[in-house]
């Protein structure tokens, strides 16, 4: 029993080893946590950026005679103090009939980088029919967001004074900022605290997943068959048993997978910490206010992977081991039956439709975590391992799911494992053609 | 000690469709070099198969080293070279030889220095070059043999079992792993190779048996053998120059070369 343990030690430790050393696992293991970081670094940038683009200079062309420009200005830095702080606007009184001149000087000042855009007020904006605003970022989302909020606070503003309020009164409702929108689902279950950072943060979670599955499971399929055609399976299935040689490769995988799995999570909780630093905690805060208005942003994401718990993390990295022991068996037991890498292509076929069937359902999965579809894929092991944690990041999965989903699984690993050993036993030894169905049948339930 | 380190008996092993092997008896000597001669499909393989306990036969039984041959521990006991050869391409040699060794029970530390002397012995680690630090990929593919060679010996077993061992090999090489079975012989160890080159067989066995389509045709030593099925011995003078084999092994300088050994590889 001793020697058997060691023996598995030893194949483990070949298929770890053999292929950590490997550029792939390099190439793949660093270039997904710069994606990832890609993916929540930018918009960050991009939004830091867009905040601060209105801040230094916005120049205001009141033509409307009313001084509807000095509470738009007004309303301008309280909209921007929470992260500014002071005011950031010059207001030009013009004459409605100067207006074309003023305008071109304006548009001068913001050409040589004096101002970063203007806001032109006139009659028709007194009316709340339109408002005109110009600048380098005239695109930016978040410029056009507040510029807008700031003219009818503006005009609300000036529609009050008019009405007979206070200069004080009229001044603390100007004073009102906007407060940060929490948005909260709900779902056939109940109230959820859902956002739509969760959905990106799941399927960023799915797409690891399955990425990993299906290269470490074509990576199986490729070294049993190098094993096979290099003969050197026979060298070992003379000195341990078919099934034991099985067990140590879909052990190694596991252990390549799970390693990979802990660089990723490793390098994203360090990423996040170096955001902070690098942004500082106001910059990231500012991002997240302004991205509330918007609905999402990467600081949602930010504050919805802190607040990830770590049993979910534990879990689906059980429904990766699980997972990766499933469709590696199903691999192993595949390159068992094939002669060559093309032949390998076409028996795979089946076991890479199971993945990319479940790729296709992320999607909808994730558009409605609690449908019929979602709660069966999940609980279905072949899609279970990717689906089971993408609903567990949305939703609040009921327990009895949870548990049902790992106990199919873990028999169908169990099936899994059993079904490759009775092929590989035999298919290790078969050289030439592909066996037919009814051999492979033979294969599983001979003696 | 056992006196045979093999012995089979009525053995058979059926395949979809055709017989294997039908009804084999054999008894290898303990000690013994013992060629297992036949044509291409004769049964050679599956029953080295058997022995190594790769596959089980329908019937029959097969002791090895004196134990079934589905004994626990018994694989550490025996090295297999199988016919068609190959290595895990990217591994570094001496990393393919440490995880065989493993396999075969061997600690890592020992392992290392065992590794050493059959580098040294099969000219794998010179003062140029330690092949042994090379990827498989980057040897020669008469090294790679040599390389499977010592993967098979490096446990120091008391049964090697050599499909073909010398095909593909050029004259110096084989001399080299002709060297290494007479020296295994010597310390008692058996040796059982298949082969379809007679003259291999002829020049290093005690035994020899031959199988075809499945069956055993005829089986004992050399001598009895060549007395039982040859005839009477004709005497004959032949004035011979040195084979090109011979002038061959001089000039390119195999070391070794046992008296009495002759043949291609």
């Amino acid at each position: 029993m001793a020697d058997t343990g060691s023996k598995l030690w030893a194949i483990v430790r070949r298929e770890y080893i053999e292929r950590v050393r490997t550029r792939w696992f390099m190439i793949s293991t660093l270039f997904a946590p710069l994606l990832f970081a890609g993916i929540t670094f930018l918009p960050l940038l991009v939004m830091s950026r867009d905040a601060k683009s209105v801040a230094p200079r916005v120049l205001i062309l009141d033509a409307t005679n009313h001084g509807l420009g000095n509470f738009v200005a007004r309303s301008l830095a309280v909209m921007q103090t929470s992260s500014e702080g002071g005011s950031t606007a010059d207001v030009r009184i013009v004459d409605p009939d100067s207006l074309v001149q003023a305008r071109a000087a304006a548009t001068t000042e913001v050409s040589r980088r004096l101002a970063n855009g203007y806001v032109v007020l006139d009659s028709s904006t007194l009316r709340s029919d339109t408002v005109t605003y110009a600048g380098r970022r005239a695109d930016s989302r978040v410029d056009r967001v507040t510029i807008a909020n700031a003219v009818r606070s503006g005009l609300i503003a000036l529609r009050m004074q008019a009405g007979g309020l206070s200069a004080a009164a009229v001044d603390s409702v100007v004073a009102v900022p906007i407060p940060v929108l929490r948005a909260e689902s709900i779902s056939d279950s109940g109230r959820d605290i859902s956002s739509p950072a969760k959905v990106v943060i799941a399927t960023i979670v799915a797409f690891f997943l399955y990425m990993s599955i299906i290269l470490l499971g074509q990576n199986m399929l490729s070294g049993v068959i190098e094993e096979k055609m290099s003969r050197v399976s026979e060298i070992v299935i003379s000195s341990v048993k078919p099934e034991t040689l099985l067990a140590g490769k879909v052990l190694g995988v596991t252990a390549v997978g799970l390693t990979q799995q802990l660089v990723w999570v490793g390098g994203t909780i360090a990423l996040i910490s170096a955001r902070t630093i690098l942004f500082g905690a106001p910059a990231v805060a500012k991002a997240q206010a302004s991205a509330a208005s918007g609905g999402f942003g990467s600081s949602d994401m930010l504050a919805a992977l802190v607040a990830t718990p770590l049993s979910w993390v534990a879990l689906v990295l059980l429904f990766f081991v699980l997972g990766i022991v499933f469709y590696g068996s199903l691999y192993a037991a595949v390159g068992a039956t094939v002669g060559s890498e093309q032949d390998a292509r076409q028996a795979a076929f089946p076991v890479i439709i199971l993945l990319v069937l479940t790729a296709v359902l992320i999607s909808p999965v994730t558009a409605n975590p609690t449908s019929q579809l979602a709660v069966t894929m999940s609980l279905l092991p072949f899609s279970s391992p990717i689906i089971m944690p993408v609903r567990m990041a949305i939703t609040h999965v009921p327990l009895i799911q949870v548990v049902g989903s790992i106990v199919i699984l873990m028999a169908s690993c169990v099936g899994a494992v059993w079904l490759a050993g009775r092929i590989y036993r035999v298919g290790l030894l078969m050289y030439g053609k592909r066996p037919t169905l009814s051999e492979l049948r033979r294969w599983i339930f001979a003696s | 000690m056992t006196q045979n380190a093999i012995e089979a008996s009525h053995v058979n092993k059926q395949y979809a469709g055709h017989v294997a092997v039908r009804d084999l008896s054999l008894a290898v000597p303990t000690g013994s070099v013992y060629a297992l001669l036949g044509p291409n499909g004769a049964g050679k393989t599956t029953t080295i198969r058997m022995v190594l306990n790769i596959i089980e036969p329908d019937t029959g039984t097969i002791n090895v080293l004196g134990v079934p041959a589905t004994s626990p521990g018994l694989t550490n006991r025996i090295g297999y070279l199988p016919e068609e050869r190959g290595l895990y391409r990217k591994m570094k040699v001496r990393d393919v030889l440490k995880f065989l060794a493993a396999l075969k029970g061997v600690p890592a530390h020992d392992a290392d220095q065992r590794i050493d002397r059959w580098l040294d012995r099969l000219a794998l680690r010179t003062d140029e070059r330690d092949w042994g630090a090379a990827k498989v990929e980057e040897l020669s593919r008469g090294m790679q043999q040599k390389a499977q060679f010592i993967g098979a010996l490096v446990h120091d077993p008391d049964l090697v079992i050599l499909d073909e061992p010398f095909s593909g090999l050029d004259p110096v090489n084989a001399q080299a792993l002709k060297d290494s079975v007479m020296d295994l012989k010597r310390r008692g160890k058996t040796v059982i190779f298949s082969t379809h080159v007679i003259e291999n067989a002829e020049s290093m066995c005690d035994s020899v048996c031959i199988i075809a389509h499945g069956e055993k045709i005829l089986d004992g030593t050399v001598a009895d053998v060549k007395t039982q099925y040859g005839g009477p011995p004709v005497e004959r003078t032949v004035m011979v120059q040195p084979s090109l084999y011979d002038i061959f092994l001089q000039r390119v300088g195999a070391t070794g070369v046992e008296p009495g050994i002759r043949g291609h590889g």
